[in-house]
């Protein structure tokens, strides 16, 4: 099986295919501390590609309930426990192995087995990844448990979960929202498990997409993916998947102007939490250094955002600031090792983060390149024992044909009305 | 008691299937039909393709055709959801009828639920010599005729959510936009739209007619190229199912099969839905010959025979009446004597 470099988990790994790239890669960054779970994302992906017979419960995008909600119900939980039984019969340890200097190794080295890697250690090999089938009942309450909360305080070396239930109304329940969508993987699952090869990776923008024509509604993209972003249409018999709103990605909605879009669930979403692009790729699959680029500064530069799951090993290309409040044993099992420096670097940003933060929702049309221009400085603290200084600088964003999208600065403009009218409208 | 032999006969037949792989793989032509032989049976009349339990069937002694897993490639079975299927063929004129019985205590129909899959059955024929059994290879392909238990069941009415979920509410019928008929009473139907014939609104066989060159090569033919019929039931914990066709009709897609040509080379599947069976999740035979009896002699059909010996008797005839008449030519002497003298 050919060899892939997986920068991700820091070495190669096994996959069905050998490494071919697309030009430029659709990616995102959440900032899971923004959320508020209000599901406009989600309402804005059914109302335009969800709403018809057989797609009761099919949420492309969706906002779950961390630690117990999940949709479909407990997937990570399910596949994580898959994992750790495959490690635990080849006597592996899944563990993360030093930080590097090598940036094409952020987080380290992944010493355990990805989802393709446990699924080959089997001979012969049944399946093409480790997975698992979701029954119907596991997608029809996509958030179930939401409200849910039976964690306490955060209990070191259990993830910070406890078994005694909620100590209402002391309110010591932790939880975070998790917002997914399909991470339009550099290695995708779904595509290496299906025997029809019905799914396809665009050169043009490394969307991940079921050829509607070719499915024959196997379901292994279903079994495979790690995510659980593959669904089963029960009225056309075959499967359907996120499209990252392509004709919106090509410039060809009419509000475009001929330039890349957002997605609507990006677009829509009111508490500025996502930011959408497109990363240039080099042809061997490394991100091209492109520091402006704001995707690849907050990944690549910053790395304040992480992928989820990395070690399922497909190299998910959505990224999340993790939230500063959740015990960090359970962030560091969902995101990698790199949780510790993305929060600590996230609680005291530097002026070029602060600034580039901004740039979340500050426009639809994706932003290719930004600059900053300098502010004065208008406030200092202490950051864990650190002095900090904020400036009120402008962001400024660019879309593909390098016109001016977005002008932001980083502190908001106050207007203080006159005393007169203290409370009029 | 002849367990003691399994395991080795089971090693063997993986180890012969792999090197019928390998060898495909490598362009060497592998189809050859050792072993069992199928006789179709003559039958005058039409053949009883829409009753898979008509005593015309029992008449027929079935040829017990062994099924192991499918260890090749992923997704794979290991071991066989059946031991074998019982195969038995008519064939009259102009029509050729398989029938394939199976012992399946569950009868799974259902394609609605996202894990629930739906029994099925096929039967592949070779396309010229330098097949693999294996999905065939681009040397040479597969005709495979594909029984669904789901299209079975669709045929009359297509199964629908409210089938599975009657409580499923009115509203989820999103309404059609003024003068956009692009959107029915069920909205959006991507796989339909796609011309996908899984997502077809109505069918016209429970069989789907396919070839293929090779793994993941699997391709519907178009829909006039769709001329497999089939009948199935599922009767007292078995199945019969029915799959028939024109003997020659002339699709260059479908295998050809003659009464007085070589023998078709066939080999049958078998899919068990309530055990997640699909794709390569399948319980497969190996080659088989499929000889197709030859038709019988009747005065007419000898017409140029027939032909040709009247034509041969006329012209002995005018010969004979001709030459009776006239002296021999070129046989005796030239004019004149012997000794070159002129006469008279």
């Amino acid at each position: 099986m050919p060899e892939v470099r997986n920068w991700q988990l820091g070495r190669s790994m096994t996959y069905p295919y050998p490494e071919h790239h697309p030009d430029w890669q659709f990616a995102f960054v959440f900032n899971i501390n923004r959320c508020i779970a209000c599901q406009t994302c989600s309402m804005a992906c059914k109302s335009t590609w969800t709403f018809s017979k057989g797609q009761e419960a099919m949420w492309w995008n969706n906002v779950e309930t961390k630690p117990y909600g999940g949709y479909p119900n407990h997937w990570d939980a399910q596949l994580l426990g898959l994992l750790d039984a495959a490690h635990e019969a080849a006597g592996v340890e899944p563990a993360w192995v030093g930080e590097t200097a090598d940036p094409e190794a952020p987080y380290g080295s992944y010493e355990g087995m990805t989802i393709f890697e446990a699924a080959a250690r089997e001979q012969p090999q049944l399946q093409q990844a480790l997975g698992y089938l979701p029954a119907d009942d596991e997608w029809r309450a996509p958030n179930i448990f939401e409200d849910v909360t039976q964690a306490g305080r955060p209990a070191p070396g259990s993830l910070g979960l406890e078994s005694g239930g909620a100590e209402l109304p002391e309110h010591t329940a932790w939880f975070f929202y998790l917002q997914r969508l399909c991470n339009h993987c550099t290695y995708p699952a779904c595509l290496a498990a299906c025997p029809r090869k019905a799914i396809y990776k665009r050169p043009e923008d490394g969307v991940v997409l079921i050829d509607q024509s070719r499915c024959r509604g196997y379901r292994k993209c279903v079994e495979a993916c790690p995510y659980k972003k593959s669904m089963y249409r029960p009225t056309t018999r075959v499967s359907e998947k996120c499209v990252a709103c392509y004709p919106r990605l090509e410039g060809a909605d009419q509000a475009s102007d001929g330039v890349p879009m957002e997605t609507r669930c990006m677009a829509a979403c009111p508490g500025r939490i996502r930011l959408q692009g497109l990363v240039p790729v080099d042809p061997d699959g490394a991100w091209a250094d492109d520091p402006q680029n704001p995707i690849t500064f907050l990944v690549r530069h910053e790395q304040v955002a992480l992928p989820l799951y990395p070690q399922f090993g497909t190299e998910p290309n959505g990224f999340y600031i993790p939230p500063r409040w959740a015990p960090r044993p359970y962030l560091r099992q969902m995101f990698g090792p790199g949780v510790d420096r993305a929060i600590e670097r996230y609680r005291a940003p530097s002026r070029e983060l602060l600034a580039v933060l901004q740039l979340f929702r500050a426009s639809q049309k994706v932003i290719f390149r930004f600059e900053i221009e300098e502010g004065p400085k208008v406030f200092e603290t202490e950051i864990d024992g650190k002095p900090w200084a904020m400036y009120d600088d402008t962001v400024i964003g660019f879309d593909k044909k390098g016109r001016e999208v977005a002008r932001l600065n980083v502190e908001e403009p106050v207007h203080e009305r006159p005393a007169p009218h203290p409370n009029s409208i | 008691m002849r367990d003691w032999i399994r395991p080795d006969v089971r090693s063997l037949g993986l180890a012969a299937v792999g090197l019928a792989a390998l060898l495909s793989l490598a362009g060497v032509p592998v189809t050859s039909a050792q072993g069992t032989t199928l006789f179709p049976a003559r039958v005058d009349g039409s053949l009883p393709v829409d009753a898979p339990f008509d005593p015309a069937w029992d008449r027929v002694r079935p040829v017990d055709v062994a099924l192991s897993g499918q260890p090749i490639v992923p997704p794979m079975r290991l071991e066989p959801a059946f031991p074998s299927v019982r195969v038995r063929s008519l064939v009259n004129g102009d029509r050729i009828a398989v029938l394939l019985e199976w012992t399946d205590p569950t009868r799974d129909e259902s394609v609605l639920g996202v894990d629930v899959f739906a029994d099925a059955a096929a039967m592949q024929l070779a396309l010229g010599s330098g097949t693999s059994i294996c999905m065939g290879q681009r040397a040479g392909g597969l005709n495979i005729w594909h029984w669904k238990a789901d299209w079975a069941a669709d045929l009359a009415v297509r199964q629908d959510l409210e089938d599975v979920h009657p409580g499923l509410p009115a509203d989820v019928h999103f309404p059609t936009p003024e003068g956009d008929d692009s959107f029915g009473p069920d909205g959006f139907l991507a796989g339909q739209a796609a011309g996908n014939p899984r997502s077809a609104a109505s069918l016209v066989s429970s069989v789907e007619d396919l070839n293929a060159v090779g793994f993941g090569t699997l391709t519907t033919q178009p829909p006039e190229g769709q001329n497999v019929h089939g009948a199935s039931e599922h009767r007292d914990g078995v199945w019969r199912v029915v799959m028939s066709r024109a003997l020659s009709d002339g699709d260059p897609n479908d295998a050809v099969l003659r009464p007085s040509g070589p023998a078709a080379v066939v080999a049958f599947a078998v899919w068990d839905g309530s055990r997640g069976d699909r794709d390569g999740q399948k319980s497969v035979s190996a080659w088989l010959a499929l000889a197709l009896p030859q038709q019988p002699i009747g005065l007419l059909d000898a017409w140029p025979v027939l032909l040709l010996l009247l034509v041969g008797l006329g012209l002995s005839g005018l010969v004979l009446y001709y030459g009776a008449r006239q002296p021999a030519v070129g046989l005796g002497w030239p004019h004149g004597r012997p000794d070159g003298g002129a006469t008279g």
